[in-house]
């Protein structure tokens, strides 16, 4: 392991600080997990100093931290106070910490991860970019190809799955890296003098703590065997966080026992899929009917059910993948509970919906939070949600098209709390 | 507004989109005899609409596009295949220009 310890370089002649950056979202502690590497160069003998760039809202950026230390002392002599640098810069950063795969990305292609000098500590978890949510196909980026790039552009890359390490300890991920960091063995500093650290700031100690200890075992799981990186590197499917395929085990269940995943109101449903339909597609159904009667009713999954049948006759492959019946089966429950009005005022007034904004905003329990909702519909959205002949007279007539522009064209607020 | 869940059978659009649902079927269950592939290509079809207002407007004139292209290319060689090059296309941008230009070939 090459522990960086400025004055012990190879090269002995230069002393140069121990360079850190830190690429966080807005919420996942990057700042504590500065502010926790400086304690813990403060209180073992070493200057530190950190910096912060913030990054914009909506998941376009992140925040990078910077830091930097240098020891107070070398070879018994007191080295003279530094001037520390306030930004990263490429090529001449040791420790790249990453509290996501894409900002791990991101700072390879920024030049701070290069293979002579950098670990690079990442969670290979996603938190999707604006611009992989808008666009109009599959726009999210392939985490194997970042994955493969880390492994060749930094010296060591210790990952793992930190956003899953920090839910299951009820934590937050700047524990878990931090942990990760010391895992790494590249700070001169020892794990006890990483958990102080963790003690000085007071706060969620214990449970800070026991994310620290997920964190720290990872960097051995992934670098397992070091010598033979081929080896080393785990099948993907083992890596990757869920790419949104369903999980084998209820795909299983649902083609054996279809009943069990549904309740009392969809028994007669789920058995017509067991009698009539291809056992490749019945996962498929079964969240279809799921979906359709959350969407209206069980008539309306009666409906879809017909609508999918009406294809089974041209079912080719009845007892192989049933590709034609399994794809009607998802894209038909997918335009059947097309997003409309309704639809998104339900998601709106959801319960799940306030707890994640409560989440978000962390809300304490002796406050009050209230939501406005910014609306800004147009003719059409609220033709479509009014009876058929009525709303065909309303979206011809100009009469009320200039009224409804009148009131909407500023946007409507309305609290939903 | 989410109340409106009763009365959503009667509205405007609720009648629109089952007709167009059971058109884009129908137009499955007519090719589906002789080319499954081509079959399963056109339900892949319905992934070009998404999302409300403007973008789902733009996917559905996508959508239709797709659809009247279907009887030309049932007329050539692997329409399947062919019906699948132009859905990619349509995923390209929102404002089907990239489907345009794929359908001037």
């Amino acid at each position: 392991m090459t522990t960086l310890s400025a004055p012990e370089t190879p090269m002995g002649t230069r002393l140069r600080p121990i360079t850190m950056a830190i690429m966080a979202m807005g919420g996942e502690g990057g700042g504590v997990l500065s502010d926790w590497t400086v304690t813990l160069a403060e209180e073992n003998g070493y200057y530190a100093q950190s910096t912060s760039v913030p990054g914009v809202a909506q998941r376009t950026g992140a925040t990078i931290y910077y830091v930097e230390l240098f020891p107070k002392e070398s070879h018994g002599l007191r080295n003279p106070e530094p001037i520390l640098g306030t930004m990263p810069t490429p090529g001449e950063v040791d420790i790249v910490v990453a509290s996501e795969l894409m900002e791990g990305g991101r700072a390879i292609s920024r030049g701070f991860v290069t293979p002579e000098r950098t670990t690079l500590i990442s969670s290979t978890s996603r938190t999707y970019s604006m611009s992989e949510r808008t666009a109009v196909g599959d726009g999210r980026v392939d985490s194997q190809g970042i994955i493969d790039a880390a492994i060749v552009c930094s010296t060591k890359f210790v990952r793992g799955d930190f956003s899953k390490i920090a839910d299951d300890s009820r934590s937050v991920i700047s524990a878990v890296l931090f942990g990760a960091l010391a895992g790494a063995d590249v700070l001169p500093f020892s794990r006890a003098q990483f958990e102080d650290a963790i003690r000085a700031g007071g706060k969620g100690v214990n449970t800070s703590l026991k994310a620290f200890d997920g964190g720290y075992s990872s960097p051995v799981a992934s670098m397992k065997p070091p010598v033979n990186l081929s080896i080393g590197m785990r099948p993907p499917a083992a890596e990757l966080p869920s790419d949104g395929s369903p999980d084998p085990a209820l795909v299983a269940q649902a083609t054996a026992n279809p009943a069990s995943l549904v309740g009392a109101k969809l028994q007669v449903q789920v058995e017509r899929i067991a009698a009539e339909f291809p056992p490749a597609a019945r996962y498929m159904l079964v969240h279809g009917i799921k979906r359709t009667t959350e969407y209206q009713d069980v008539k309306y999954a009666n409906e879809y059910l017909d609508r999918v049948a009406s294809l089974l006759p041209y079912e080719t492959d009845f007892d192989g993948d049933a590709k034609l019946t399994v794809e009607a089966a998802r894209f038909t429950a997918l335009w059947m509970t097309y997003e409309d009005t309704t639809r998104v005022a339900f998601h709106k007034v959801r319960g799940r919906r306030f707890q994640r904004v409560h989440k978000e905003a962390q809300v304490a329990e002796n406050q009050i939070m209230q939501v406005h909702e910014y609306l800004h519909p147009q003719m059409e959205e609220i033709s479509d949600t009014l009876p058929t002949a009525l709303g065909r007279w309303f979206l011809n007539s100009r009469l009320m098209n200039k009224i409804v522009y009148r009131i909407t064209h500023r946007g409507i607020k309305i609290a939903t709390t | 507004m989410a109340r409106l869940k009763p009365i959503r059978r009667r509205s405007l659009r609720f009648g629109q989109e089952q007709e167009r649902i059971d058109n884009w079927l129908a137009t499955t269950r007519l090719y589906a005899p002789n080319d499954y592939n081509l079959a399963l290509q056109i339900i892949e079809c319905q992934q070009v609409v998404k999302g409300y207002g403007e973008t789902h407007a733009n996917g559905m004139k996508n959508f239709n596009k797709l659809m009247g292209a279907i009887p030309n290319l049932a007329q050539q060689g692997d329409p399947g295949a062919q019906l699948l090059r132009l859905r990619k296309a349509a995923l390209a941008d929102e404002n089907g220009i990239a489907l345009d230009l794929a359908l001037a070939e």
